[in-house]
């Protein structure tokens, strides 16, 4: 214990940028994933069967290979075919936007899902455009559906940005790498990481049970 | 009143193999109101969902005041604005304020400058009793309330027909009168109405004509009188001896 607290004063800085790193990481990759999630998600339902072909392929692949293996394959295939000079850094954001983006595309297709058919035709019938059908009056309510999904999507981001350190970029797991090899007291530095995940996560969930109520609330 | 404003033509639609319109063939005069009655699964709402292009015949035509509107579908949603619609379930918009609910439209695509939109639609609320509601969320509304306000939301966009489905079927006993007025007094001050409802005494003192539809297809009209004192088709007849 002791040494644990020894370890933390010297490194604590190491540490918080860190913890500062996977914030960082996690807060981007939900943004733009949900943006691109977005996208994929209006494909999804649109209209054009070659578009819904390409999204459907690109869940399934997504989804049904590991994470590692894709951050791999961008950190190594990424800047083969970017005419521009490209940082691990942002080899593997990108990786893990588009990993998320398939996510988060079939939360917000569900909770497209589950607004009323009613409100469709009810939108439709006074003559509002499909733009604006989708705009004001589906995902306004989608997104009480979709805002506790996506945050705990960012729950596991944050969870799932500790495989960034396979390539270190600079996040929790790369301090641990890092405190771990100056030190040798490999157990101790893990478990300070550890007690920062977990407190993270656990503060991030309690937001999303306030979150949660908030929107129930409001109904 | 003697010029038509709707005429269907062979109205068929399907769903998979099931056949729910087997060709409906209406004239609809302006200002005329018509009801439409039947049994359960007759195909009554989907007929007047083809009618604002909810749903999309599989044959047939449909002339609005005489241009067929199926070969122009680019413009759907200009279409729809001359359309109103009122379901059964309200379908007002929960997100919206009941004044937002009303005034969403005509500003969005009829470009209707705010405050007269706001000026119309409080005018509106005013008709049908719910001024005092204007800054409410439609939550804090009863049914009739509900459905009023999915009447005047129509109304605000200026349609020349209304297409009621069942509005009172999801309604306490209490509440169907409030809701019958206001489409009555809508039908009288002249505006072409369709109205599908199992308010037998309703559709007989409103209507100029009544439609009996069972099985995807006209089975018997009229005048509301014939319809309903001395009906010929055998359908009609079992139809109305279980409802009356
Ligand atoms: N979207 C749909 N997909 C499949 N079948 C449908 C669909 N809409 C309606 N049907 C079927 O079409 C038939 C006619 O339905 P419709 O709702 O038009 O009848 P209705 O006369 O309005 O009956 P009700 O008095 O019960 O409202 C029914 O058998 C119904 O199950
Ligand atoms: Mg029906």
């Amino acid at each position: 214990m002791q040494k644990i607290i020894r370890l933390w004063n010297m490194y604590y800085m190491t540490f918080w940028k860190g913890l500062w790193g996977t914030l960082w990481l996690s807060a981007l990759t939900v943004f733009f994933g949900t943006l691109l999630g977005m996208l994929i998600a209006l494909m999804r339902m649109g209209k054009s069967k070659i578009l819904r072909g390409f999204a459907d392929i690109y869940i399934e692949i997504l989804r049904g290979t590991p994470i590692l293996l894709q951050l791999y394959f961008f950190w190594i295939g990424l800047p083969k075919i970017m005419p521009f000079e490209l940082t691990d850094t942002q080899c593997i954001l990108a990786a893990l936007i588009v990993n998320a983006s398939a996510y988060i595309s079939e939360i917000i297709r569900a909770g497209i899902n589950a607004v009323d058919k009613g409100q469709w035709e009810a939108a439709r019938s006074i003559g509002l455009t499909e733009t604006h059908v989708m705009t004001r009056i589906i995902l306004p309510q989608a997104v009480k559906n979709i805002l506790p999904a996506l945050c705990n999507e960012f729950i596991s981001t944050v969870k799932g940005t500790s495989l960034a350190s396979v390539f270190f970029v600079g996040e929790l797991m790369t301090s641990y790498k890092s405190v771990q090899s100056a030190t040798f007291l490999a157990l101790e530095s893990l478990t300070i990481v550890g007690i920062i995940y977990f407190i993270l996560n656990f503060v991030l969930s309690k937001l999303l049970v306030l979150l949660e109520r908030r929107l129930t609330i409001s109904d | 009143m003697t010029d038509e404003i709707i005429r269907t033509e062979n109205l068929k639609k399907n769903f998979g193999k099931l056949e729910v319109l087997k060709g409906i063939d209406l004239s609809v005069m302006k200002g005329e109101v018509i009801s439409i009655i039947g049994p359960s699964g007759g195909g009554k709402s989907t007929f007047l969902r083809c009618l604002n292009l909810l749903e999309i015949p599989d044959e047939g035509k449909i002339f609005f005041e005489g241009t067929d509107i199926m070969t122009k579908q680019k413009n759907i949603s200009k279409y729809r604005q001359k359309i109103g619609m009122v379901f059964q379930n309200f379908n007002v918009f929960p997100n919206l304020t009941v004044l937002d609910n009303i005034i969403l439209a005509p500003i969005l695509e009829k470009k209707v400058p705010k405050k007269d939109a706001e000026e119309e639609a409080m005018a509106l609320l005013k008709r049908v009793g719910l001024e005092e509601k204007a800054a409410e969320y439609p939550r804090k509304l009863s049914g009739g309330q509900k459905q009023r306000l999915s009447i005047v939301r129509a109304l605000a966009m200026h349609p020349d027909v209304m297409l009621f489905d069942e509005p009172t079927s999801a309604l306490d006993p209490e509440m169907v009168k409030e809701v019958l007025n206001v489409i009555g007094d809508l039908a009288k001050s002249g505006m072409t109405t369709l109205v599908v409802t199992h308010e037998m005494a309703f559709a007989r003192e409103i209507s100029d004509r009544v439609l009996f539809i069972c099985n995807g297809i006209i089975t018997e009209e009229g005048n509301p009188e014939t319809i309903f004192t001395c009906p010929q088709n055998p359908a009609t007849i079992k139809f109305l001896s279980q409802v009356l």
